[in-house]
């Protein structure tokens, strides 16, 4: 199956067309339909692209109902797009058709801390929630590396992670009701202030969705306090085995740190290239752990963890003391796939999950993967929570390597499916996955998700080609097109 | 003469009376029973049951009948007392794989051998299964540090009338992989699908806990107390407000490591004091339990009373309490309630007298507060004149198509749900 427009793209006639009745809903500054302005919308941050039809940029959700309407009467695909940082091809318009841009429903609507609640509309930016929460002591906590550039609606869409979900949860555990325009262009409300709302959880179903039950409007999220204290430590291990020993050893010791990444021996190499954040080069793996917390007995729960560290023939355990030290510690990490630039011309982000306890055998399989396609992977793991970010170097200069990184990942994937993993933890699975779904599940389990769908959306219009393959198609791997590679960030 | 390969239907046992009236919800008596051994079987009885369009009512442990409209119709039950295994425990994951039937103390009991539990505080009678507690989404107090099922659910198995056997979500705690359809589950009251197996994201057991009860003249300072803890890096377990006449009580439960636990006793007392407390005291350990035995298992409903779930924005939590003493009030009734501070989630019960004038004016004033009033358990009369669960959201149209979609012969729990689906 290719990832190619399914259909011919409109005639600049028909375009036009559609263009003035799109106008006449929103106005003419919130249109575009100009090659050269559309340009800017073909790509996210996926290898994937289309071109659509036109850009509206609606200014209330009456708009969007109106623009989901007219869709509905003219048989025209949509989807929503907020910054477009999405890694899975959630944003592209697969089918043609338009796109639904959020830049003018960006508002925080409401701040309420007496319930601890905030009202925000889509287009709002993850980070600025939090920013502008701060000064009362509260933030938005997902919190996806991607957080500088995405929006709170595209969070919704893709149930956003980030480094800290092991503690705190998902986008999902921090968002309690929406305002959705359905695919019948209805607005209707799910949720809200309080919880458990009567009736089925849509919020949660919702939640995750990948822009393909709706378009939501306004979202309903939990504030929580800051946290008071945090505490980092890297250990460096002689191998993978030890670190995932030492992961394993820190959770049966009842401490759920904040924060659990690491590095193999490739990523070290190439961040140490790069950066020159003092990690070994000989080293098999690093650990960064955090804690976060109240002040108290933070000292204790960081002994317990270095002595662990050295029960499994931690090399050194270093521990941050201030916030500088901190910053040098999580310096190689944070550069991990920028460093990825200095070894190699492209690389591929891969996100797959296992079960922690599987990592070591994963890790083997995937460095048979690498020998047999020729190609480096490295690794770098939330451990705490089994999101594994498998890294092919490649060059997208050399002809057929694009292609080869695709097969890569699609044989990465197939290993966590193997030891009981997930397709993805965080980026999606859009276009990039859906044919990759059969390997998790069965088409019992799929019938099931495509009810679900057309139960929200009859006319096949929101956002389509996402998620769900057309049932019966193949396992095998989506032909590549052409495309970059895009730097990302985690 | 060839004989053609018969299928292999399973069978349903036909109920004595004596078992038919014990089985009975609201009154309505079954006439058929099966207690499926795997979940492929169940996904056989359920389409049998589709095929022959039988009303079929999901049981665990049958502990929350109450719960819901009453039934349209009811011809099987469908029992998942031998779904009860552990299928997968890996400790070091902080994840479990269980059937539905599995008692809920027994699912606490493995993963108490390895110290670690699901930090679920449901009502929990003898018998009451994971899946019925699932289904009915029944949480407690905890559900402020620890959320409510919805958020400890990572996986499913369902069988379905129509498709035999599905799955979401999977066995790792973050997973974005298709629809999460767990979500759906939760709280669906047997009305999507028979939930077979479920997977849980468990956590560690605390080192050390601890409860604390203050005693305030009013709710409203019990609750600034408590709004001032929610505010803090403090990480309560529950925080609970008790109202009586002399005032209200706040029973906080916090725990931790030794030294958090200490700070948090210190400061948590401190907030009570400075905001009006006349006696901070840390409860002896089987006290605590008794407490919390009792916060979870909701005030006690007297003779023809009722009990009502009214959840709230938590700054409305004060209001609540006074709304419902001023609508037992005026209709000569009893009420005790007991409020969740930090949650917005009240549970209150009402007796001695006519119900229904009370429970309209107090869903219509919590539907003024952004809350909502759900009718947990009251006399089968009452639930003939108006919906347990509420009035009909603006979304009701896509939970109508999700219902058919999902048991388009309408035979599971029909007319039990909001909206009598």
């Amino acid at each position: 199956m290719t990832t190619e427009l399914t259909r011919p793209r409109r005639t600049e006639s028909e375009r036009r067309e559609l263009a003035q009745k799109l106008v006449d809903i929103v106005g003419p500054r919130s249109v575009l339909w100009e090659d050269y302005d559309l340009m800017l919308y073909e790509y996210d941050g996926s290898i994937d692209k289309a071109m659509p039809d036109a850009v509206v940029l609606p200014s209330s959700a009456e708009q969007v109902a109106e623009i989901v309407r007219l869709c509905n009467r003219e048989r025209v695909p949509y989807t929503a797009r907020g910054a477009g940082t999405g890694l899975s091809g959630g944003a592209i318009p697969l089918d043609g058709g338009i796109l639904i841009g959020f830049a003018r429903l960006n508002r925080i609507l409401e701040i309420d801390l007496d319930n601890l609640r905030a009202i925000v509309e889509p287009g709002v930016v993850n980070l600025h929630v939090s920013n502008v929460l701060a000064k009362d002591g509260l933030y938005f906590v997902p919190d996806p590396s991607s957080q500088k550039a995405s929006t709170i609606g595209g969070n919704v869409g893709e149930n956003s992670g980030g480094p800290h979900t092991l503690v705190y949860g998902v986008t999902t555990n921090h968002v309690l009701g929406l305002e959705v325009v359905t695919p019948d262009g209805e607005i209707v409300h799910t949720g809200g202030k309080a919880l458990d709302a009567p009736g089925y959880d849509l919020t949660g179903l919702f939640v995750g969705s990948e822009g393909t039950m709706g378009i939501v409007t306004k979202v309903i999220v939990k504030l929580t306090p800051l946290t008071e204290v945090v505490k980092t430590l890297l250990g460096v291990f002689e191998t993978v085995d030890d670190a995932s020993q030492a992961v394993s050893d820190i959770i049966a010791s009842g401490v759920i740190p904040a924060a659990l990444e690491m590095m193999d021996q490739l990523s070290l190499q190439a961040v140490e290239q790069a950066t020159r954040a003092g990690y070994p080069t000989d080293a098999g793996a690093v650990l960064l752990v955090e804690l976060e917390g109240m002040a108290e007995g933070m000292d204790d729960l960081v002994a317990g963890i270095e002595r662990i560290c050295q029960k499994n023939r931690a090399r050194e355990v270093r521990v941050a003391r201030s916030e500088k030290e901190r910053a040098l510690l999580w310096a190689g990490r944070k550069n991990a796939f920028g460093a990825m630039g200095r070894v190699s011309p492209d690389f591929y982000v891969m996100d797959g999950v296992i079960p922690r306890s599987t990592l070591p055998e994963v890790l083997r399989r995937i460095q048979a993967v690498s020998e047999k396609y020729g190609l480096r992977i490295a690794n770098v793991f939330h451990a705490g929570d089994g999101n594994l970010h498998p890294l092919c170097l490649f060059d997208g200069d050399v002809p057929g390597q694009i292609e080869l990184a695709r097969q890569v990942g699609a044989e990465v994937l197939k290993i966590c499916a193997d030891v009981g993993g997930a397709l993805t933890g965080e980026h999606g699975i859009g276009v990039e996955k859906r044919d990759l779904m059969p390997l998790v599940f069965s088409e019992a389990d799929m019938d099931v998700m495509r009810r679900v769908k057309a139960a929200w959306d009859q006319h096949g219009l929101c956002n389509p080609g996402k998620v769900l393959p057309t049932p019966g198609s193949c396992v095998d791997v989506a032909e590549t097109r052409h495309g970059r590679a895009v730097l990302v960030g985690w | 003469m060839t004989l053609e390969a018969r299928s292999e239907t399973l069978a349903f046992t036909a109920l004595h009376d004596k078992a038919r009236e014990q089985l009975a919800v609201d009154g309505l008596k079954p006439r058929l029973f099966v207690a499926p051994a795997t979940p492929e079987e169940a996904a056989r009885a359920l389409a049998q049951a589709h095929a022959e369009r039988l009303a079929t009512s999901v049981r665990g442990g049958g502990t929350r009948l109450g719960l819901g409209n009453p039934p349209r119709a009811l011809d099987l039950v469908l029992s998942t007392e031998k779904l009860n295994r552990v299928i997968a425990y890996e400790p070091a994951d902080l994840t479990i794989t269980v059937g539905a039937g599995i008692a809920f103390a027994e699912l606490q009991r493995v993963l108490g051998e390895r110290n670690q539990f699901l930090p679920l505080d449901p009502a929990a009678a003898p018998g009451s299964t994971i899946g019925g507690i699932v289904a009915a989404n029944a949480s407690g107090p905890f559900r402020l540090r620890y959320g409510s099922a919805r958020d400890l659910v990572i996986g499913t198995q369902v069988a379905n009338p129509t498709g035999g056997l599905a799955r979401a979500g999977g066995r790792v705690v973050k997973n974005v992989t298709g629809y999460d359809l767990n979500k759906l589950y939760v709280g669906s009251l047997g009305t999507l699908a028979a939930i077979t197996e479920l997977t849980f994201k468990v956590t560690p057991k605390p080192e050390a806990e601890a409860t604390l009860v203050a005693r305030f003249g009013d709710a409203a300072a019990a609750h600034a107390a408590a709004y001032r803890t929610l505010r803090s890096p403090l990480t309560p377990s529950a925080l609970e407000l008790m109202p009586d006449e002399g005032g209200a009580r706040l029973v906080a439960h916090l725990a931790g490591f030794a030294r958090p636990l200490a700070r948090m006793l210190d400061d948590l007392t401190r907030f009570a004091t400075e905001a009006g407390a006349s006696a901070v005291d840390r409860v002896e350990a089987g006290e605590a339990e008794r407490l919390w035995r009792q916060l979870r298992d909701g005030p006690a409903v007297p003779e023809g009373g009722a009990r009502l779930k009214i959840a709230v924005p938590i700054s409305q939590v004060v209001w609540a309490i006074g709304a419902v003493e001023a609508a037992a009030k005026a209709n000569g009734l009893t009420a005790t309630t007991y409020a969740g501070a930090g949650t917005g989630v009240l549970r209150a019960s009402l007796g001695g007298g006519e119900l229904l004038p009370a429970i309209r004016r107090l869903r219509a004033e919590a539907g003024e507060h952004l809350g909502s009033l759900v009718v947990e358990q009251c006399p089968l009369a009452l639930k003939q004149q108006f919906d347990v669960f509420g009035d009909l959201p603006d979304n009701f149209e896509v939970m109508r198509r999700l219902k058919n979609q999902m048991d388009p012969g309408g035979i599971l729990n029909p007319g039990r749900f909001l909206g009598r689906l």
